[in-house]
Order: C-alpha cells, then sequence, then structure tokens
C-alpha cells in the first residue's frame, strides 16, 4: 500500500496539472476553432448573373464581379485546351477610379455584381450595376460616356428601345432614361422592388415587382394603364414574356407561373411547379418552356396544360432561361450541368449532361455551333454542341 | 463551524430533469439516423430548414421587421432553453460552493482513485452535476452555427442567396408571401456586416459583462486562469467575429447576453451585479493573503497549501456558509489605508 502511495504522489504533480493545463487549454481552442470556422464562412456577395450579348460580332461579358469586357469571338476560336485564355479588347472599370463624360471629377467604381445582359447600340452597352450605377460604356473602346444614379441596387437587365433605356431598380423605381446623356425622361414608382427586365412592346412597359405586383405602363408617360396591377401570391422574379399577342408571362416566389391578359390585366391561367420560378420562360412554336428552381423543365401549351408526360428533371434549381437550338431544348442548371432536351417529350437527348463544375445562374447564348455560358466568378465556358456535351472549354477572360 | 448543506430530497423529480438531458440527445441522434438513412442532410432538416421557416413566421409576426423577429426568435429560444440555463448557473453556483471542499480532498486524499470515490460522494452530497454547463453551451453553440447559416439564406444580402432559400423555405403561402424579407433594422443591414463598429462593440461589451458575472471567483488557480483570459479572449474574439458576419448574428449575440444576465440574476442575485466586479482588476496577491488570514481558524494547519487556492477557498466559504466572516478583512486589507481615511473623514 505504502508503495502504491508513493507512486501516486510520484505520479500526481507531474500528470494533474499537465491534464488540466491540457484540458483548461483544450476548451478555448476548441470554442475559437468552432467560431472561426462560422467566421471563416464568408457572407454571401452580390456576384452578378448576366449573361453575354453578342451584337455585331462582338460578344459582351462579364468576366468578374462588376466587370464589363468586350471579346472578338474570332480569339475564342482555336484555343488551346489547356489553360486557354483570352484577352478582351477592353474591359470596364479598366482602373479603379473612373471618370464619365457627365460627371466633374473621377469616382471610385465598385459595381459588385451585374445582373442583367446588356443591350447594345451603335454607340455604347448599357448595363446597371448592383451599387446603383446605370452605365453607358462606349462600345468601342470601354470609356464610360454617362452615369447615372439610381437609388437602389440595379438586379434586373436594362430594355433598349427607340433611344430610351428602361431600367429598374431596388429602390422601386422604373427609369426611363436619354441613352444620348442618361438623364431621366419619365419614372414610375412600383412602390416595391424591381428585380426583373421591363418588357416593352409598342403600346406598353410591363414590369413587375417583390411585392407581386406587375404593372403595364404607357411607354411614354409611364402612366399605368390596367385599373389595378396584377397582384401575385408572392413575390415577381421571372422577367415578363409575351406568350402570344394577348397573353404574358410571369412567376416566381409563389412556386406559380402566371398568364396575364394583357389588354385587362387578369389571370388568364397559372401553372404551379414544384418551386419558384426565376429563370425566363421560353416561348417557342407554341409551347412554353419554363424551369422552376426545383429543377423541374415544364413544357406547356398556350392554355397553361402540359404537354409532356412528366416534367424533365435537372439535378439543381435552375435560374438561367432555358434555350431551344434546332431541335434540342438545352438547359443549364445551377451546378453547371448541361442538357439536351428532346423538346418533344422532355427526355434526354445527350448521352449525359456537360458538367462545367462551376455555378451558373446566368441566361446562355449561342455562338455559332457553341454554347456560351458565364459561370459565377467570371469564367466562360464554351460549349461544342455537336459534340453534345461532351467537349467544352473553360476560358479565363483577362480582366 | 462551517454548515454543510443538507442532501436533497425528492430523487425521483432532480433524477428526471438530469434525464432530460439525454433523452433530447437521444432523440436527436435517433433522428439523425433515420434522416441518413433517407439521404437526406439532418443538419439542414434538423436545424438550419426549421430554424429559417421560424424566423420567417415571426417576421409575419412582428410585420415584416426582420430585425425584430431576430430579437423575438432570441428571447423565445432562450426562454425555451432556460431551465438549461438556470441549470447551468446552479450548477456553477454549486460547485462554487463546493470548491473549498473539493480543494481539501485534492490535498487529504493522494491516491487517485480514492480521491475520485471522495469527489464524486461530494458531488452527491452537494447535488453537483459536473457536466451540467455543457448542454447548455452545446445548445448556444449550435443555434448560433445554425442561426448563422439560416441568415445566410435568410439574408444573405444578394439576390443569389434567395435561390439557396427556395430549397428550404416550407410550401405555406403565409411564408413564400414574406420573401424578400425586409433587410434593413435600425442602422443595420442585417445580411452584412457592421462598418459603423457600434453593433461589434456592442457583443463584446455584452459578452465580457456576461462573462464577469458568470465567473466562478473561487476556482482553482488553473480555472481562474482559465476564467481570466475567457473573460477577454470571448468578446474579443466575438467582436472580432461580428465584424466579418451578419448583423443579425450580432444582434442575436446581444440579446442572448443580455438575457444570460438576467439569468444569472436570477440565481446568483444582486450580489454579483456590482459595477467593480466588472473593472478589469485582477486579484492582487493581497487578497490570498487576506483570506489566509481569514481563513486561518480552518486551515491553519495546511502549511502546504497553496495562497490562491486558500483564498478563492476562503471567499467560497463566506459565500455559502460563513457569510459575515470573509469579505470585510479582505477588502480592508485591500483598499484598507484608504477607506480608513474616508472614513476619518466622514
Amino acid at each position: 500500500m505504502t508503495t502504491v502511495n508513493k507512486e501516486a504522489t510520484k505520479i500526481l504533480p507531474i500528470g494533474r496539472p499537465r491534464r488540466n493545463q491540457f484540458v483548461s487549454k483544450l476548451f478555448p481552442l476548441v470554442l475559437v476553432l468552432a467560431l472561426a470556422s462560422v467566421a471563416c464562412a464568408t457572407i454571401a456577395k452580390p456576384d452578378g448573373w448576366a449573361g453575354p450579348t453578342l451584337v455585331d460580332g462582338i460578344l459582351y461579358v462579364t468576366p468578374d464581379n462588376g466587370e464589363m469586357a468586350a471579346i472578338d469571338p474570332d480569339d475564342l476560336s482555336d484555343l488551346p485546351n489547356v489553360n486557354p485564355r483570352v484577352v478582351p479588347q477592353w474591359s470596364f472599370p479598366a482602373t479603379d477610379d473612373v471618370r464619365c463624360q457627365n460627371e466633374t471629377e473621377s469616382q471610385k467604381r465598385d459595381l459588385d455584381g451585374i445582373y442583367g445582359s446588356p443591350p447594345v447600340d451603335n454607340t455604347n452597352v448599357y448595363f446597371g450595376g448592383y451599387d446603383g450605377g446605370v452605365y453607358a460604356i462606349d462600345r468601342d473602346d470601354g470609356a464610360c460616356n454617362w452615369f447615372f444614379d439610381a437609388d437602389g441596387p440595379i438586379i434586373g437587365g436594362a430594355t433598349l428601345v427607340d433611344g430610351k433605356l428602361y431600367i429598374g431598380s431596388d429602390d422601386g423605381i422604373l427609369y426611363v432614361l436619354d441613352v444620348v446623356d442618361g438623364s431621366v425622361t419619365a419614372s414610375f414608382d412600383a412602390g416595391d422592388s424591381i428585380w426583373v427586365t421591363p418588357l416593352v412592346t409598342e403600346h406598353a412597359v410591363y414590369v413587375s415587382t417583390v411585392a407581386g405586383d406587375l404593372f403595364a405602363l404607357d411607354p411614354e408617360t409611364l402612366r399605368p394603364i390596367w385599373d389595378e396591377p396584377f397582384s401575385a401570391a408572392g413575390a415577381l422574379l421571372t422577367d415578363p414574356v409575351l406568350a402570344d399577342e394577348t397573353t404574358l408571362l410571369t412567376g416566381g416566389v409563389g412556386e406559380t407561373l402566371y398568364a396575364v391578359d394583357i389588354a385587362a390585366g387578369d389571370e388568364k391561367w397559372s401553372f404551379k411547379g414544384k418551386n419558384w420560378f426565376w429563370a425566363r420562360p421560353l416561348v417557342a412554336d407554341g409551347t412554353i418552356y419554363a424551369a422552376d428552381l426545383d429543377g423541374e423543365v415544364y413544357a406547356l401549351d398556350l392554355e397553361g396544360e402540359s404537354i409532356w408526360v412528366a416534367p424533365f428533371q435537372a439535378d439543381n434549381a435552375i435560374r438561367s432561361a432555358p434555350l431551344l437550338v434546332d431541335d434540342t431544348l438545352l438547359v443549364v442548371d445551377r451546378k453547371g450541368n448541361v442538357y439536351g432536351v428532346d423538346p418533344a417529350n422532355g427526355f434526354g437527348l445527350w448521352p449525359a449532361p456537360a458538367v462545367l463544375g462551376k455555378t451558373v445562374f446566368s441566361n446562355p447564348i449561342i455562338l455559332g455551333d457553341t454554347l456560351i455560358i458565364v459561370a459565377q466568378g467570371g469564367d466562360l465556358f464554351q460549349l461544342d454542341l455537336e459534340s453534345q456535351g461532351r467537349s467544352f472549354l473553360k476560358i479565363k477572360v483577362e480582366s | 463551524m462551517s454548515v454543510q448543506a443538507p442532501p436533497k430530497e425528492g430523487g425521483g423529480g432532480g433524477r428526471l430533469s438530469n434525464s432530460a438531458p439525454l433523452l433530447i440527445i437521444m432523440f436527436i441522434l435517433s433522428a439523425v439516423f433515420v434522416l441518413l438513412a433517407m439521404g437526406r442532410n439532418p443538419w439542414n432538416d434538423l436545424f438550419i430548414d426549421p430554424l429559417i421557416n421560424a424566423l420567417v413566421l415571426l417576421n409575419v409576426v412582428v410585420l415584416g421587421q426582420f430585425g425584430l423577429a431576430i430579437i423575438l426568435f432570441t428571447v423565445l429560444l432562450r426562454l425555451a432553453t432556460l431551465p438549461f440555463t438556470i441549470r447551468q448557473f446552479q450548477s456553477m453556483k454549486e460547485m462554487q460552493a463546493a470548491q473549498p471542499k473539493i480543494q481539501e480532498l485534492n490535498k487529504k486524499y493522494k491516491d487517485p482513485k480514492r480521491r475520485q470515490e471522495e469527489m464524486i460522494k461530494l458531488y452527491r452530497e452537494h447535488n453537483i452535476n459536473p457536466l451540467g454547463c455543457v448542454m447548455p453551451m452545446v445548445i448556444q453553440m449550435s443555434v448560433f452555427i445554425a442561426l448563422y447559416r439560416a441568415l445566410v439564406f435568410v439574408v444573405g444580402g444578394s439576390p443569389e442567396s434567395l435561390i439557396g432559400l427556395s430549397e428550404r423555405l416550407y410550401s405555406f403561402n403565409l411564408l413564400q408571401g414574406q420573401i424578400p424579407l425586409e433587410q434593413t433594422f435600425l442602422w443595420l443591414d442585417l445580411g452584412q456586416r457592421d462598418g459603423t463598429l457600434i453593433l461589434p462593440l456592442m457583443v463584446g461589451l455584452s459578452t465580457y459583462v456576461q462573462q464577469k458575472m458568470t465567473m466562478t471567483p473561487n476556482a482553482s488557480p488553473e480555472m481562474q486562469q482559465q476564467q481570466q483570459m475567457m473573460a477577454w479572449m470571448m468578446p474579443m474574439m466575438l467582436t472580432f467575429f461580428t465584424l466579418s458576419l451578419p448583423s443579425g448574428v450580432g444582434i442575436y449575440w446581444v440579446i442572448s447576453n443580455i438575457f444570460s444576465l438576467f439569468a444569472s440574476y436570477f440565481v446568483y442575485g444582486r450580489r454579483l451585479l456590482s459595477w467593480r466586479q466588472l473593472l478589469p482588476i485582477p486579484a492582487p496577491a493581497a487578497t490570498s493573503a487576506a483570506s489566509k488570514k481569514a481563513e486561518g481558524g480552518d486551515q491553519a494547519g495546511d502549511d502546504s497549501a497553496d495562497d490562491a487556492d486558500e483564498a478563492t477557498a476562503s471567499e467560497e466559504e463566506s459565500d455559502s456558509e460563513e457569510p459575515a466572516s470573509a469579505p470585510a478583512p479582505r477588502t480592508r486589507r485591500r483598499y484598507g489605508k484608504r477607506r480608513g481615511k474616508r472614513k476619518n473623514r466622514r
């Protein structure tokens, strides 16, 4: 017994304090690691999801968050398979401080994100930034011709019609800007944030809000045409599109796609999906192709009835607008999976989806025999359609 | 002359309350296994998604002011976990009361096995659960991390985050109609960090006060060292993290800390709410000397006793058993000269 006790007294001064110290230091360490792991997860930034625009043989893309660049499509051909890079003709902002022509001094430009595909005319490329600025950038050299400061972030795109730029802002105002100098020629207070690209026709401007209201406005005066706006159950997020001469499509948070009579603003029919509709619906040959954030693609007739036996199911949410090329419906989901779907029955046409491995929210476009997709963060993907998704290039655009 | 607390009667109720955390853990584990078997993500299904939907539902209650929804959520959550919180404080208080005896046992029994047996006996006598404070901390940390993830989705500060939210929001018109949520509250953008530094400082200050209020004054030197470190490190760390976290999480911390202050007041009473305790004055050596003097009668024969131990032990005894004897000489020793002068002046 004595021996045991002696051993115990020998061990104790060495063993116990060490263990106590270890425990006392371990606890704060674990706490620090737990909190650090939380803190390391960064706050989601508004990256933007502007799709590319192809006008007069020039491709306008967003190579990085809050940047716009002009690329010669010829530069995209004959790129090496390893580490392909392309140098744009210009990019905006070229430097941290840029002075637009209607400003007296240079300003720091941090656009955060650009959400709408830019319309282009003979002089300028137009787009809005999450910083609340609307920019008219010279299409030849990327110089800023004018700048308009809206009161809230611009999350939708701009529509260019007859020398006027229609653009909505998170401050709830729809602005009509003169493309020459960016001056406001008309404005309309929609009462809540506008996150969509306005649809402008000969007779009306259609714009919706996150409060679920859809307005039809006079293109000149922006006075409401309907007695009451069309009201949906949840925020309206899809860009409004015409299904036919009398019907307008809109959808959003309520998991519902609405067909609205453009004469009176009444609901013609509605279609319930499995999740929110945010991708712009595609209307082709009397068929409406609409994708929801559950990854389902539906084909509807103009009465809102399903054409396919079952919807096409992508792996992930779909924010990108579907695209019809020849006899293939192209669908891109959030995870960057590109599917070729048979528009007649909704079955997959390609043996397997192309896996880009990047998050994609933007609307893709067709360039020759290839599909151009801009992923979040600015990577440009060029997918060979003839290969049915087996061959694609991930191109880095130098900013 | 120490009066020993009688062993508590009615063990049945105590056993039930003791087994409640275990039952909760078992229930959660079973749910995790079921969800894993179904190929789902238990973390999302059990924590994040219900939290997101609860927050959005509360947003309906507070008429669309999401900042108020976070405050209401925090208060409700802390009320729901109040039994755990009070138990944590009570456990700390009981541990605090038993410290002198624990140290006595440490000195008395050199055989670890015997010492452990005596410790267990002592814990039983004082109805102490050494892990009593773990459950509230686990709940706090889990909720904090889940709330952070939830806020990133709910007020992510970007349209992109709404796409993630769409997968987590339940299909009720009542909830869906709230989207997108109001992002501003007072001067804050709830989905973004507070650039004014006001909220991070509020988080740091409230955490510091809370830490100070719940510190065990007569712990062992190692524990004291740890507590001192935590009293500074936690507020600094949280201030730093709040600088990079969404403001909504900062609001949660501030409200949660205020709630903890009330809970500690409820358990400890007014005694601990002294401003002196909040001041960053470390206990000087004089304290231990004074305590030693005060405690001399009890532990006179124990020459090998650690000074600090004795100091803390005496303070404890004064708290729990001999309220009148210890504090007075200690303060006199620390501030004796000046106080004496003041007294004379009066």
